[in-house]
């Protein structure tokens, strides 16, 4: 009921921005940014009063995590609304809020049952909690650099191009600190402690792996080449389609030892 | 005008050439995520038959994190690392103090500790798993006598696990003595203890040493070793501290870590001697007798022949019988003769699986993760404090 209310402002928000996106001028509608954030408060809601009800932090299922994963975008959309250092386009929020309507509406998907179910043993970590929030905080950061990259690509002008990139830039040198210390520092802590093995290749491992190198690679990139190069935005584009593939497509084709995420 | 040494050090420590590597790598990754790794040639015929098959066999794509091409990468990349890293560290050091960025440094030197740790392990981890009941004791790999005293289990309603736990004591003194056995006096007399053949009798003492838990270099090294473990009777173990092992906590041992890892039940078997003592068996154990011994082997499983029949009823239980006269395997149902034994009932008892693991390389990898988290976090800090100024 709460994540409907939220899917509800948020479609709200996306309609009130699409009315803006076609007006000639410069301006920003006031309520939008303030339409996800009552959203990401919602969706903050329904995750603790689900952890109330299992009697563990609420991120042990899918619906979880993907209510979660919109909750975080919701505040970095209303963030990059207000940063005057990154000044965010109408674009922009535009695109998060349409990846945030995405999620939500993955999470009432079939693919995503919501029932609640208290955790299995080797769940029941504040490791696993580090792990799956600060993995997830960081893909939040990858998705706003994933909508800053797109607009890049498509960007008509070099200070568009620039302003996008600086953005893109700017949310995955925040999000790749936080995505190494949830999904590799404190995943391979809590695999050692749960499964006694820090590393195992396991597909949910590999992937996150991969979405780590590519955007390590990105970042070593933008030291030796232009700004302007195509390559950084195909590589950020790249990265959160990888992390969202290690996200849905390594569950439901992939086993391994992260079949019950 | 540079020399040939110098070109050659610029282009092992150029980013470029890491940013290259590390592609590559996430394309070796990518298919090693995608193509099951270190299956059976018959799991690759059945998943990718005809040409797909032979391409993945014959080019090592079902073991491509061992193969050739990918070590070769991680080799390279590793060298570049080390290279960059110490080259980068000179440059900062002969910067003022204040203009000074070790992040990146740090990240780097992290990392590298990270791979030295990663091989570390891969060379000398070793794992094993067994499974004990409640008494059952097994040797750990420094000889040091690990013993199950208590297991609990607890579910939710709608039957899934909600916790494991079991209680061990681990007698370091029994890695010198000569009869590192089960205590039955802590066991709760569920073992040899209640049938009244504990204690010194001879025949049960004989060759009571428990064997030490088999161990495999790398992953993977899987037994059930409570057929394998001591359950001869003998004298009191040292009184010791219980220490409880929980899934997510484990047991940390003079350099072996033990893990609760599963939970399963396992059929014991209840004979009756002419007295009307009884005496439970695991699978492998002994149970003597006059002029030789029973020992229980296995349990024969067949489907109950009629709806509602109770579901042991058509299991045999394999004996192996050892007389004078020689040696004779026997498959008993309920009420049958095993040596001068009467085959009572079968019994269930629950089992847990524990995972006991030695890894010399795990503190560097820890260390390395740690500074890993330092390095990169320093390094971005400053874009986290611009987004909001």
């Amino acid at each position: 009921m709460i994540a409907t209310l939220s899917f509800a402002l948020l479609l709200i928000s996306m309609i009130i921005q699409a009315v803006y996106l076609f007006r000639k001028d410069e301006a920003k509608d006031p309520l939008s940014p303030w339409l996800a954030l009552g959203a990401g408060l919602l969706l903050l809601a329904e995750i603790i009063r689900r952890s109330v009800a299992i009697r563990f932090v609420a991120l042990t299922s899918m619906f979880e995590s993907l209510l979660f994963m919109a909750c975080l975008v919701s505040f970095i959309v209303f963030a990059l609304r207000y940063s005057k250092r990154l000044r965010a386009g109408r674009a922009i929020t535009f695109g998060a809020t349409a990846l945030l309507i995405i999620f939500l509406a993955l999470a009432s998907s079939p693919l995503a049952p919501a029932e609640m179910r208290p955790p299995v043993p080797a769940l029941q970590s504040g490791w696993l909690v580090l792990h799956v929030s600060f993995t997830f905080i960081g893909e939040a950061f990858f998705a706003a650099g994933f909508v800053g990259a797109f607009l890049q690509l498509a960007a008509k002008t070099e200070e568009k191009r620039r302003n996008y990139d600086r953005l893109a830039y700017t949310s995955i040198a925040i999000g790749y600190p936080i995505f190494t210390a949830g999904a590799l520092v404190f995943g391979a802590v809590w695999a050692e402690k749960a499964w006694g093995v820090w590393w195992s290749w396991d597909p949910k491992e590999t992937w996150a792996l991969i979405t780590w190198l590519t955007y390590t690679a990105y970042l070593h990139f933008r030291l030796v080449r232009k700004n302007t190069s195509k390559v950084m935005p195909i590589l950020v584009i790249a990265g959160f389609i990888i992390a969202m593939f290690t996200f849905f497509g390594v569950n439901f084709l992939l086993s391994g030892l992260h079949s019950y995420a | 005008m540079k020399g040939l040494s110098d070109k050659i050090y610029d282009a092992l420590r150029s980013v470029k050439l890491a940013a290259a590597l590390i592609v590559l790598i996430a394309i070796l990754a990518a298919a090693g995520g995608i193509i099951p790794q270190g299956r059976t040639i018959q799991f690759y015929t059945q998943r990718f038959p005809g040409t797909a098959e032979k391409l993945i066999l014959a080019l090592g794509l079902d073991k491509i994190f061992t193969g050739l091409p990918f070590l070769a990468l991680a080799s390279l990349f590793t060298v570049n690392l080390t290279i960059c890293s110490f080259h980068r560290f000179a440059n900062e050091m002969r910067k003022p103090r204040a203009n000074r960025r070790h992040g990146p440094d740090l990240l780097h030197i992290g990392l590298l500790i990270f791979i030295f740790g990663g091989i570390l392990s891969s060379r000398t981890r070793t794992e094993a798993f067994i499974y004990l009941g409640k008494g059952q004791a097994a040797r750990l790999p420094d000889g040091a006598l690990l013993t199950l005293v208590d297991l609990r289990e607890e579910r939710y309603p709608d039957g899934r696990p909600k916790s494991w736990e079991s209680s061990v004591v681990i007698d370091d003194k029994a890695a010198t003595s000569l009869t590192g056995v089960v205590t039955p006096a802590e066991s709760g007399g569920d073992t040899l203890g209640e049938s009244g053949y504990t204690g010194e009798d001879p025949r049960i003492a004989a060759g009571g040493k428990a064997p030490q838990v088999p161990t495999s270099p790398g992953s993977g090294g899987v037994t059930t070793a409570s057929t394998a473990l001591a359950h001869e009777a003998g004298a009191l173990a040292q009184p010791t501290e219980v220490r409880v092992i929980k899934v997510n906590n484990p047991l940390r041992h003079k350099g072996s870590t033990i893990y609760q890892q599963d939970w399963n039940s396992e059929l014991r078997v209840v004979l009756e001697d002419a007295m009307g003592i009884k005496l439970r068996l695991e699978p492998g154990t002994l149970a003597p007798m006059l002029g030789g011994s029973v020992r229980f082997m296995t349990v024969e499983k067949h489907e109950p022949s009629q709806a509602g029949a109770e579901e042991c009823s058509n299991y045999k239980a394999v004996f192996l019988v050892s007389t004078a006269a020689g040696k004779e395997i026997l498959r008993a149902g309920k009420g049958d003769k095993v040596g001068t034994f009467t085959f009572s009932s079968f019994e269930e008892a629950p089992v847990s699986g524990l995972k006991i693991v030695r890894d010399k390389g795990y503190p560097l990898v820890a260390a390395g993760l740690g500074l890993i988290v330092l390095g990169t976090f320093l390094t971005y800090i400053r874009k986290l404090k611009g987004m909001f100024a």
